[in-house]
C-alpha cells in the first residue's frame, strides 16, 4: 500500500467531487490559456497582415521628390539576388468613377504606378492576370466596393502635380496643382490581400489602393524616366521568408546604389561669359552655379554643399523677386510722385557678398566692399530708371517668403544706394534661339544666371507671356521693362548683402538659391559633383535616400499597442476568480465530506502535514487533469472570444481581421499557470485541517481547536458597528457631491468611489443585521419559511456576508464600469460639427469670404456663419486606439495661430476638454492651445498636444506633461517632442498636435492645409458637407460628422467595457456555482438538523424550498446591494445623458446570473432531498 | 376508518383550535390512540446473505402507555424506533398507529402524518444553533406554514413545564446539555403527538441530568396523555417505564422485570 495507491483509490471513490473540482480547474485554466492565445492571435494576425500586405517587399525608398528610374536599374544590377521595383506612389489620391450613372468619388486612395517588376514582389498565385498597361487600372476590393466598380468600368485618378517649388512659397503654384489620368479601364478587382492591401502605414484596416502603369503616371506628371519610390525584396520570395527575420540593416542596400546630383534635385551649370573673339576672348566671369529645382536649396542639402565646397571661394546667392523698386523722396520722406506711380515692377534682386567673379562692382568696374545690411547696389539701368544716385534711399516691395492660406503678403524694406553697378546693353537681346550678343564689354553684373529657373517665368520670351503664381499686374509693365527683359532677362537690377537678403527672404524652404563656385583649373561639373557626393558619404547624410526596413518596422509595430493577453486576463478576472473560488469551495467541500477519513488518519498517527500533503497530491492529480482539459477548452474559449471580437465587440478592433493563432508556449504557460494556481488554491483550502480537532473530525466535523474558536469568538465580538457604515454612507454622499463639481474620468472615478463606499456601508449594515438576527423571536407571524431561510443564512455570518459581498462586488463592478462608458460630448468634439481631410492641400482660407468664393463659388454662402479651422497635416500612422499597430511615425497636425485665437474667445459654446496641460499663465490656463502659439528654436523639443488616450495606449507615454519623446520619420527627419497638453477623449485622438511655426520648421516641405475642423451654421452640417465635398472633390475633400467620428473612437473603450461586463457576468454565472457549493456545504453541515426537521414533519419539498430560499437570500441580497451601489455611480450619467448606460443589457446580464443562481441552487436542494434521514439522525 | 379520516384540512384544524379550547387543536385525533407493530422485519442487502436487523418484531402500545426498549449496541433497537417513527421503511410486517399504516401514505401525507402523530427526542438534541430555544420548539409548527399564536403559547407553556421559561430567547449554545435535551422534549410534545419516540435520550448526559430527563419524559408523557417509546441501554432509565422490551439479535422479547 503506497500513497499513490491511497490517492488512486480516493480519486476513484470520490470521483464526483473530483470531477467538479477538475471542471473548476479547467475553467480557470481555460480562461488563463485563452487570454494568452488571444494575445497570440492578435499579434499573429497583425504579423500576418504585415507579411501579407508587404508580400515580398522588405525595404522601401520613398521620397517627396522624383529621381531617376535608372537608380532602380542600378540597384538591381548591384544586387542580383534582389527583386527591385521602381514605382511612383501617391498616398492620397482621389479616384472617381467615370461612368454615367452618377459620380462616385473615393479620396485618400493610395495610387501606385508600377510595372511588371512590382507584381513580381507578389506571390505568383496572388498576382493579377497582368500588370496594368497604359490606360488600364487595377483596384483593390475596398476601393471597388466604395466606388461600386468592377472590371470593365472606367475611372479617373487625380493626384498632385510633380511641382517642385513649395506651394507655400510666393512663387509656388497653389492652383491647378492636380493632374488626372482619365478613362482608365478597370482590368481587374483584386482582393485586399497580398499587394492588394499594400500600404506604407501600419493599420489593420485595409487601404483603398489603385494600381496604374508607371508610364501613365510619369507622362501625366511630366516626369518621364523618374520615380519617387523603389521597392526591394530578396528573391525568391518563398525561400527567404524563413530566414529574413533578423534582416533590418539597410546599410548594404543603401550602399548598393549611388544617387547623382540630379537625384537630389540639384543642378550644376557652368556659367561662363567672355567678350571678344574666341582666341582673344576676355573672361568676364567663369563659375559653376549649383541650384535646386525647388528654387531654394533645402537647408539639409545646403549644409552638405557648404562643406563640400569649403575653400573653393563659393558664394551663396539668394535671388528674390521685388514687386517694386522705387526711390524714396528724401524731402517728402516718401516715394517720389514718379516712383510711387511707376517704380520698377517685378525685378529680381540678388543678395550676395562680394567675390572675385563679381558681380558687385562699382561704376568703374572695381569690386565693392561687403555691403552693410541697409545698403543696396543698383544697376545703372535701375538707377537711371529711378533717377537715383549713390546715397539715395530705395524702397523694395516684395512678397513675404512664406504664404499663409495662399495669401501673399507684401512687405517692404529700405536701403541706401551704395553704388551703381554698370550693366552693358547688348547689341542683340535674348531670343528663343540664343543669348544676348554684346558688342561692348559686358560687366560681371550682366549675369542672368544669378536667378534660378522658374517655370512659366524665366523661360518666357516676353513678360506678357509670364504665367506667374503670384498676383501679377500686367498693366504695370512699361515698355522699358519689356526692353529690359529682352536684353537682360533675369539679370538682377539690384544687389543687397547676403545677410540682409536672407533676413528678408530666407524661409523654411531655404535661404540660398544657388552656390556660385569660381571655375578653377581642372574643375569640372563632374569633379564638383564628386565632391558633393563624397561629402554626403563622409557625413553619413543621405538627404532622404534612406531605405526603410519596412518589413522589420511592420513586424515591430505588430507587437501592437494593446497587450491583448494582459487585457483579456484583466477582462476575464471575474471568471478566473470565480473558477478559483469554485475550486477552493469544491475541494474544501470534498475535504469536509471526508473529515472522518482525515480524523482517522490523524488518529492513526499520521502527521497533519502528511495528511495535507496527501490531500494536496490527490488534488494535484485532479488539477493536472483539469488543467489539461482547460488548455483544450482555452483554445475554444479564445476562438469564441475572437468570434466575439469579430462580431459583437468589433468596435475594439475596427475591422474583423483576427484569426486564431495558437503557440505551444502559451499552452504550456496556460497549463502550468492553471495547475500551479489551482494547486495553491487546493493547498489553502486544506488550511482548516491544520487546526481541526481530531475528535470532531472523527465525527465528521471540521471543528477548530479551542484556541481558534476563541479567536473566532473574539472576531465576532469585534463586529464592525453600524457607525462605520454611517461614516461610509456620509463619505459616499460627500464623494457624490464632489463628483458633481468634476467632469470626465475624474467624475466617473469619484462616483465609482462613492458607489464603493455605499456598497461597503450596505454590506456592513447587512452584516450587522445578520449578526443580530435571532436576538428576538422573529419567526412569528407570516412568511416563516423565508424568515427561517434568512436565519439560516445568518447562522454563519462570515460566510454569508462573504458570499453576499462577492456577488455584490461583482455586480457592482459589472454595473458601475458603465460610469466609464463614454458618449461623444461637445467637449470631445471641441464644438465642431464636421471634420474633414483632403487628399490634396487646400491653400485658400475657408474662413475668409474670398477663400470661400474662390473654392466654393456659388455655394460659398453655406458657410457664411460657420467656422473652418485649417490645420497642416504630416501624414503618418494613425495613433488612435482604433489602430492596433504600434505607431512608429504618428500623424502630425499643425495648429495655426487662427485656431489658437479661436479658442481665446471665452464665449465659445464648447471647447476641447483638457485633462492636463503645462499652462502657467492665466491666459494659457484659459486657453491651453496658447502653449503651441510660439515658435521654438530647433534645439528645443517641439511642444505637442495629444489626446490622453493616444499618449497612454498608442504611444505608451506615461510620463504625462513634460515627457519628451522622439519620432524618426521615413525621410530621416528626427523630431523631439515634449508633451505640453493632454486632451480628454477628444476627436483629435490619433494625431500629434504642434504649433504651425514648429510644424513649418520640422516639416518645411509640407505646404497647405489638409485637415479641417468645421463648425457649421445650426442644422446645416449636411449641406456644408455636401457643398465642400462637391466643390473640392478634385482635392479629395472628405468630411465626416465629428460626433460619429468620436463615437467610433470611444467605441474602443466602450467595447472593452462591454467585454468586461459580459465576461464579468459570465464569471458571476460561474460564481453562482460557487454559491451552490457554499450551500452544499451548508446543507452538509446541517444534515442532522435537516433530518430532524424531516422527522418533525417537514416535507422534503418544503425543506427544498427553504434551502432554495437561503440561496436566493444571499444571491438577491448580493445582486441588489451591488446594483444599488452601482446605480449611484452611474446615475448622473443616466440622468445627464452623458453616456448611454445599457440598462437593458445589464438587466439581462443580472437576470441571467439570477436564473443561473436559482438553477445552481437546485444542486443544494437536490442534496437536501437526497440526504439520508436515518444515517443523519444516527450521527452519520 | 380510512386513511383520510384522521387528516383534517388546515382550516378545519384551525377551527378545532378555536372550538376545542386552548390546546385542543394541537392534540391528536380523538380516537383512542394505539400503536400496533406486527411481524416487523428489517434487513439490509450485502454482497452475501442479507443482514437481518429485525426479525418478526411485534408489539403494541395503548394510549397513555409508556415503554422502554432495551438492548445492546447493534441489536436493532434504534432501527425499530426509526421504522416505527416512519423515518425508515421496514422490509416486512406492518406498523399501525391509530389504525393507519403510515407506509401506505405518499411522501406528502407521510410527512404530515409524522408531523401530527410523532414526537421525537434524540440522543443528540439537534437544536438549530441559529434559532432561539422558543423557535426551536416551534419548528414542528412550521412544517406547513408559520406558527400560530396558539402554537407559540403552547411552546412557551411546554418550555415552562420543562423548566426553561427563563430561557426562551436563549440560543442552544447558551444552554447546558440537560437543558438542550429538555428543549428537545418540549419540541417533541408541541403538537401533542400520539406517540413520542425517544432514541437514547439520556445517552449524552451525566447521571444527574439523565435522571432528570427520564423523570421529565415520563411526567410529561403522563401529563400529555401520549404514548412514549424509549430506546435505551440504560436499565436505570428503563425501570421508570410501565413496560419494557428487550431486543437482541433483532428479536423482541417482553421483559417487564
Amino acid at each position: 500500500m503506497t500513497n499513490a495507491r491511497v490517492i488512486f483509490a480516493s480519486l476513484r471513490h470520490h470521483w464526483r467531487i473530483h470531477v467538479a473540482v477538475a471542471l473548476g480547474v479547467a475553467a480557470a485554466t481555460a480562461v488563463l490559456t485563452g487570454a494568452l492565445i488571444i494575445g497570440d492571435s492578435v499579434r499573429g494576425s497583425l504579423r500576418h497582415l504585415v507579411l501579407d500586405r508587404l508580400a515580398g517587399i522588405e525595404q522601401v525608398l520613398v521620397l517627396d521628390r522624383f529621381f531617376r528610374q535608372e537608380l532602380a536599374v542600378e540597384l538591381a544590377r548591384n544586387r542580383p539576388q534582389a527583386q527591385v521595383a521602381p514605382a511612383v506612389f501617391f498616398p492620397s489620391a482621389t479616384v472617381q468613377t467615370d461612368s454615367g450613372d452618377g459620380k462616385r468619388l473615393a479620396s485618400s486612395v493610395m495610387v501606385i504606378g508600377g510595372d511588371e517588376s512590382f507584381w513580381k514582389l507578389e506571390d505568383e498565385k496572388q498576382r493579377p492576370k497582368h500588370a496594368p498597361n497604359r490606360g488600364e487600372i487595377i483596384v483593390n476590393a475596398p476601393l471597388a466596393d466604395e466606388l461600386q466598380v468592377r472590371a470593365g468600368d472606367s475611372l479617373v485618378v487625380r493626384f498632385g502635380k510633380a511641382e517642385q517649388v513649395p506651394a507655400d512659397s510666393p512663387i509656388g503654384r497653389r492652383s491647378d496643382r492636380t493632374t488626372a489620368l482619365a478613362e482608365l479601364k478597370v482590368i481587374e478587382v483584386i482582393p485586399a490581400t497580398g499587394l492588394g492591401r499594400f500600404g506604407l502605414q501600419q493599420s489593420q484596416i485595409a487601404p483603398k489602393n489603385a494600381y496604374v502603369s508607371l508610364a501613365d503616371v510619369q507622362q501625366a506628371l511630366d516626369v518621364d524616366g523618374r520615380i519617387n519610390a523603389i521597392l526591394c525584396g530578396e528573391w525568391p520570395y518563398s525561400e527567404r521568408a524563413r530566414e529574413r527575420s533578423a534582416r533590418d540593416d539597410v546599410a548594404p542596400l543603401n550602399d548598393s546604389f549611388q544617387p547623382e546630383l540630379a537625384d537630389y534635385g540639384l543642378t550644376l551649370k557652368h556659367v561662363k561669359r567672355t567678350f571678344g573673339k574666341e582666341d582673344q576672348a576676355e573672361k568676364i566671369f567663369d563659375y559653376y552655379s549649383l541650384s535646386s529645382e525647388r528654387l531654394l536649396i533645402e537647408p539639409n542639402a545646403e549644409g552638405v554643399i557648404e562643406k563640400a565646397l569649403a575653400g573653393m571661394g563659393a558664394q551663396q546667392v539668394l535671388t528674390y523677386l521685388a514687386n517694386n523698386i522705387a526711390k524714396i523722396d528724401s524731402q517728402a520722406s516718401g516715394l517720389t510722385p514718379q516712383a510711387s506711380q511707376s517704380g520698377i515692377p517685378y525685378s529680381t534682386i540678388t543678395a550676395i557678398d562680394p567675390g572675385p567673379e563679381g558681380p558687385l562692382v562699382d561704376a568703374d568696374g572695381k569690386p565693392l566692399e561687403k555691403l552693410a545690411d541697409d545698403e543696396i547696389v543698383l544697376t545703372n539701368w535701375a538707377a537711371e530708371d529711378q533717377n537715383a544716385k549713390v546715397g539715395d534711399r530705395i524702397r523694395l516691395n516684395y512678397f513675404e517668403p512664406e504664404t499663409t492660406h495662399g495669401e501673399e503678403r507684401e512687405a517692404s524694406a529700405e536701403f541706401t544706394v551704395k553704388a551703381i553697378a554698370p550693366l552693358t546693353e547688348p547689341r542683340n537681346g535674348y531670343t528663343r534661339r540664343g543669348p544676348a550678343v554684346y558688342d561692348k564689354r559686358p560687366t560681371t553684373a550682366n549675369d542672368p544666371d544669378l536667378t534660378p529657373e522658374v517655370k512659366g517665368i524665366t523661360d518666357q520670351a516676353t513678360i506678357a507671356e509670364w504665367d506667374p503664381p503670384f498676383p501679377f499686374d500686367q498693366k504695370r509693365i512699361r515698355p522699358q521693362d519689356d526692353d529690359y527683359w529682352e536684353n537682360h532677362r533675369t539679370t538682377p537690377k539690384a544687389y543687397i548683402s547676403l545677410a540682409a537678403g536672407q533676413k528678408l527672404w530666407g524661409s523654411r524652404f531655404g535661404k540660398v538659391t544657388s552656390f556660385r563656385i569660381p571655375a578653377a583649373e581642372g574643375m569640372s561639373a563632374e569633379s564638383l559633383e564628386k565632391r558633393f557626393l563624397d561629402e554626403l558619404k563622409r557625413s553619413g547624410k543621405r538627404l532622404g535616400f534612406d531605405f526603410q526596413p519596412i518589413w522589420q518596422q511592420g513586424l515591430k509595430a505588430a507587437s501592437g499597442t494593446t497587450p491583448f493577453d494582459v487585457l483579456f486576463l484583466l477582462l476575464s478576472m471575474f471568471i478566473i476568480g470565480a473558477a478559483l473560488m469554485l475550486v477552493w469551495l469544491l475541494y474544501r467541500l470534498g475535504v469536509e465530506q471526508r473529515a472522518d477519513e482525515i480524523g482517522l488518519l490523524l488518529a492513526l498517527g499520521w502527521s497533519r502535514q502528511k495528511v495535507r500533503r496527501l490531500f494536496t497530491s490527490e488534488g494535484s492529480v485532479v488539477a493536472a487533469i483539469g488543467a489539461g482539459m482547460g488548455v483544450i477548452a482555452g483554445i475554444a474559449y479564445a476562438w469564441l472570444m475572437l468570434v466575439a471580437l469579430r462580431t459583437w465587440w468589433i468596435g475594439a478592433i475596427a475591422t474583423p481581421f483576427l484569426t486564431l493563432y495558437v503557440t505551444p508556449l502559451s499552452l504550456l504557460i496556460g497549463f502550468l499557470a492553471g495547475l500551479i494556481v489551482c494547486i495553491l488554491t487546493i493547498w489553502f483550502s486544506l488550511g482548516r485541517v491544520k487546526r481541526a480537532v481530531v475528535r470532531g473530525l472523527l465525527s465528521g466535523e471540521i471543528v477548530g481547536t479551542a484556541r481558534s474558536a476563541e479567536r473566532g469568538a473574539r472576531s465576532k465580538n469585534r463586529a464592525p458597528g453600524l457607525w462605520i457604515a454611517g461614516v461610509l454612507f456620509l463619505t459616499a454622499v460627500g464623494l457624490a457631491f464632489l463628483a458633481s463639481r468634476l467632469g470626465g474620468e475624474a467624475q466617473a472615478g469619484c462616483l465609482l468611489s462613492a458607489g464603493a463606499a455605499l456598497l461597503v456601508s450596505l454590506l456592513l449594515i447587512v452584516n450587522s443585521r445578520l449578526r443580530t438576527a435571532g436576538s428576538r423571536s422573529t419567526l412569528l407571524g407570516g412568511a416563516a419559511l423565508g424568515k427561517l431561510a434568512f436565519r439560516n443564512a445568518s447562522r454563519n455570518t462570515g460566510r454569508s456576508t462573504a458570499t453576499i459581498a462577492l456577488m455584490a462586488s461583482a455586480a457592482f463592478l459589472i454595473v458601475a464600469v458603465s460610469a466609464f462608458r463614454m458618449s461623444p460630448t461637445d467637449q470631445g468634439i471641441g464644438g465642431f460639427d464636421l471634420l474633414a481631410e483632403s487628399s490634396q492641400p487646400i491653400y485658400e482660407n475657408l474662413n475668409s469670404e474670398a477663400g470661400r468664393k474662390e473654392l466654393l463659388a456659388d455655394k460659398a454662402d453655406v458657410l457664411a456663419d460657420g467656422e473652418v479651422l485649417s490645420l497642416r497635416l504630416k501624414a503618418g500612422d494613425d495613433a488612435s486606439c482604433r489602430n492596433l499597430y504600434q505607431p512608429s511615425q504618428p500623424r502630425v497636425l499643425g495648429v495655426t495661430p487662427q485656431m489658437v485665437e479661436y479658442f481665446d474667445d471665452s464665449k465659445l459654446p464648447a471647447r476641447f476638454g483638457w485633462s492636463a496641460s503645462a499652462a502657467k499663465s492665466d491666459e494659457e490656463k484659459a486657453n491651453p492651445w496658447r502653449l503651441l502659439s510660439t515658435a521654438n528654436p530647433s534645439d528645443q523639443p517641439v511642444p505637442v498636444v495629444l489626446d490622453q488616450n493616444t499618449a497612454r495606449y498608442s504611444l505608451r507615454l506615461y510620463g504625462g506633461i513634460g515627457q519628451i519623446f522622439d519620432v524618426t520619420y521615413s525621410d530621416g527627419t528626427k523630431v523631439k517632442f515634449q508633451v505640453v497638453g493632454l486632451l480628454s477623449n477628444s476627436v483629435l485622438q490619433g494625431s500629434l498636435l504642434i504649433g504651425e511655426a514648429d510644424f513649418e520648421r520640422v516639416f518645411p516641405q509640407i505646404s497647405g492645409y489638409r485637415y479641417f475642423l468645421i463648425s457649421t451654421p445650426a442644422g446645416k452640417a449636411e449641406q456644408v458637407a455636401s457643398a465642400l465635398e462637391d466643390r473640392l472633390g478634385d482635392e479629395g475633400f472628405d468630411t465626416v460628422d465629428a460626433r460619429s467620428r468620436l463615437t467610433d473612437l470611444l467605441a474602443v473603450q466602450n467595447t472593452y467595457i462591454s467585454t468586461f461586463q459580459s465576461l464579468g457576468a459570465l464569471g458571476l454565472v460561474l460564481g453562482t456555482f460557487g454559491l451552490a457549493a457554499v450551500q452544499l456545504r451548508s446543507v452538509f453541515e446541517r444534515r442532522k438538523e435537516l433530518a430532524l426537521m424531516r422527522a418533525t414533519g417537514f416535507r422534503l419539498s418544503r425543506l427544498g424550498e427553504m434551502v432554495l430560499l437561503e440561496n436566493l437570500v444571499l444571491l438577491i441580497c448580493g445582486l441588489a446591494l451591488g446594483t444599488l451601489a452601482a446605480l449611484v455611480a452611474v446615475l448622473p450619467q443616466m440622468l445627464l445623458g452623458a453616456a448611454r448606460v445599457p440598462l437593458t443589457d445589464l438587466a439581462m446580464m443580472l437576470g441571467v446570473v439570477l436564473v443561473a443562481g436559482i438553477a445552481t441552487g437546485f444542486i443544494a436542494v437536490r442534496a437536501t432531498l437526497r440526504a439520508p434521514l436515518v444515517g443523519a439522525l444516527r450521527g452519520g | 376508518m380510512g386513511p383520510t379520516s384522521w387528516r383534517a384540512p388546515a382550516h378545519q384544524i384551525s377551527l378545532e383550535w378555536w372550538a376545542g379550547g386552548r390546546f385542543a387543536s394541537l392534540s391528536h385525533p380523538t380516537k383512542m390512540s394505539e400503536l400496533i407493530v406486527e411481524h416487523l422485519s428489517k434487513s439490509f442487502p450485502t454482497r452475501g446473505e442479507p443482514l437481518v436487523v429485525l426479525r418478526e418484531v411485534s408489539l403494541s402500545l395503548a394510549a397513555g402507555q409508556n415503554a422502554a426498549i432495551l438492548g445492546p449496541s447493534g441489536s436493532g433497537k434504534s432501527t425499530l424506533l426509526f421504522i416505527i417513527g416512519t423515518l425508515d421503511a421496514p422490509s416486512g410486517g406492518s406498523v399501525r398507529l391509530n389504525g393507519i399504516d403510515p407506509f401506505s401514505l405518499g411522501e406528502r401525507q407521510l410527512a404530515e402524518f409524522r408531523n401530527r402523530h410523532f414526537g421525537f427526542v434524540f440522543q443528540d438534541h439537534y437544536l438549530l444553533p441559529q434559532l432561539t430555544v422558543l423557535e426551536n420548539v416551534l419548528i414542528p409548527a412550521m412544517a406547513e406554514g408559520s406558527p400560530s399564536p396558539e402554537a407559540v403559547e403552547r411552546a412557551k407553556y411546554l418550555l415552562g413545564r420543562v423548566g426553561l421559561a427563563e430561557r426562551l430567547e436563549h440560543r442552544p449554545a447558551e444552554l447546558s446539555g440537560g437543558e438542550r435535551q429538555r428543549a428537545g422534549v418540549a419540541r417533541a410534545l408541541l403538537l401533542k403527538p400520539a406517540l413520542v419516540l425517544a432514541d437514547e435520550p439520556t445517552g449524552n448526559l451525566d447521571r444527574k441530568s439523565a435522571t432528570a430527563i427520564g423523570e421529565l419524559l415520563v411526567e410529561m408523557q403522563r401529563e400529555e396523555n401520549t404514548m412514549l417509546l424509549v430506546v435505551t441501554h440504560s436499565l436505570e432509565l428503563a425501570q421508570r417505564f410501565e413496560r419494557r422490551f428487550e431486543i437482541d439479535d433483532g428479536s423482541l422479547k417482553v421483559n417487564d422485570q
